[in-house]
């Protein structure tokens, strides 16, 4: 169904008529926002994956583990599909569109048009789908209740690295709408 | 009402900018464009059956496997629910249930639904339809929990000589259950759940 598209003012948002789909969302100044959530997402996953994620002790023996042992140990057991897989869904693609986040506002905000730019902004908004941090969040919650009756567990560093980075890339994320992000794509390509 | 494709158009999914029908890709983003899917019903349908197919072993194989003391534990996702409802733990119970086996069957069931409508040109409530397909596309990723759950135990649980937990083939299986339906949902076009209503308004415009 066609619909005009509506002149929208920071906080309004705009649904369709027939099926109530939200088509565009407004925010004051999307870009900086999405740039800015996007850097601190990003630092908050370099801390998420170099320090000790979850430890446990039981019967005088204490196991740590990182965010990357945690997918690694899977390979030892011969499920490196699966290992492939979580790593995929949990750090490389939310990796993947922080940066290709970084890279559209920064030209955005510059006012440039480069060759790749049109592609960047396609990954990204394909990929959303696919990225599952809060997923994982979830699980480590419940994990942490299952391993709770078994030993131990002391929390690490990264954990509360990755609660916050899970929640500055939902923010970045959300601060683009796909609507405004390829209509300021749209007025660069046609100045350049 | 007229829709885009009565007047000649057809907006891109990546983008969102309407394109003369005649145009196979996007002029603003180069992305492939087309008013409909193409086999849209077709491939919903084959990756929904596939993912049907998946669903057998996930529940059948162990997820994740316990040794205690050397002596091997298996146990399936329903198991698993089971044994944390025996334990105590009714919150977490209720999640692994609603992640594993509520939000799987309920997906297959509503993309099923949707397909089966579709195919029949039904014209009838398409507002609870289409909701029905954005919650399915909503709560897709959910069921993941469970895989990640045994990652972090596997690589937790690792006491050599007491207890180590290692994964089972049910997890492979339902993980790739979970893409296949995400898949399914993505596939499928939601536009083909309204094309009735327009053939009927089509006379009087």
């Amino acid at each position: 169904m066609l619909v005009a598209r509506p002149t929208l003012s920071p906080g309004e948002r705009a649904e369709c008529p027939r099926c109530g789909f939200v088509l565009s969302v407004c925010y004051a100044d999307p870009d900086h926002r999405a740039l800015a959530f996007a850097i601190s997402a990003l630092m908050f996953l370099l801390i998420a994956v170099s320090f000790p994620f979850l430890s446990i002790s039981e019967a005088g023996v204490r196991v740590s583990t990182t965010l990357i042992q945690t997918v690694w140990h899977l390979t030892d057991y011969g499920a490196s599909a699966v290992a492939f897989l979580i790593f995929a869904l949990i750090i490389l693609i939310p990796a993947i569109m922080l940066s290709a986040t970084v890279l559209l506002s920064v030209m955005l905000l510059r006012k440039q048009f480069p060759d790749w730019m049109l592609i960047v902004t396609r990954w990204l908004f394909h990929f959303n789908a696919w990225a599952m941090v809060e997923v994982f969040c979830i699980g480590v919650i419940v994990s942490l209740v299952k391993i709770a009756s078994m030993a131990r567990v002391e929390i690490g560093w990264s954990f509360w690295a990755y609660l916050a980075f899970s929640g500055l890339f939902l923010l970045s994320f959300s601060s683009l709408d796909r609507l405004t992000t390829w209509s300021s794509v749209d007025r660069l390509r046609r100045q350049s | 009402m007229k829709t885009a494709l009565q007047s000649g158009l057809t907006i891109c999914h990546t983008c969102m900018a309407l394109n003369d029908a005649s145009l196979k890709t996007c002029s603003r983003c180069g992305s492939s464009v087309h008013a409909r899917i193409p086999g849209s019903l077709e491939r919903t349908v084959a990756l929904l059956i596939a993912a049907m197919v998946l669903y057998i072993p996930a529940n059948v194989y162990p997820i994740m496997t316990t040794e205690h003391f050397g002596s091997p534990l298996d146990s399936t996702i329903l198991g698993g629910v089971v044994i944390l409802w025996k334990m105590g733990s009714y919150p977490v119970a209720l999640i692994i249930f609603i992640a594993s086996v509520l939000v799987p069957i309920g997906k297959i069931l509503s993309i099923g639904t949707l397909c089966w409508t579709v195919s029949r040109n039904d014209n009838r409530s398409q507002g609870q339809r289409t909701s029905l397909y954005r919650i399915t596309e909503l709560i897709g990723k959910w069921s993941m929990v469970d895989v990640f759950v045994v990652a972090i135990l596997v690589a937790l649980i690792q006491i050599t000589g007491i207890i180590v937990i290692r994964p089972g083939a049910a997890a492979l299986a339902f993980a790739g259950m979970v893409i296949l339906t995400m898949l399914s949902a993505e596939s499928f076009d939601p536009r083909l759940i309204w094309d009735p209503e327009d053939q009927k308004e089509r006379p009087r415009d």
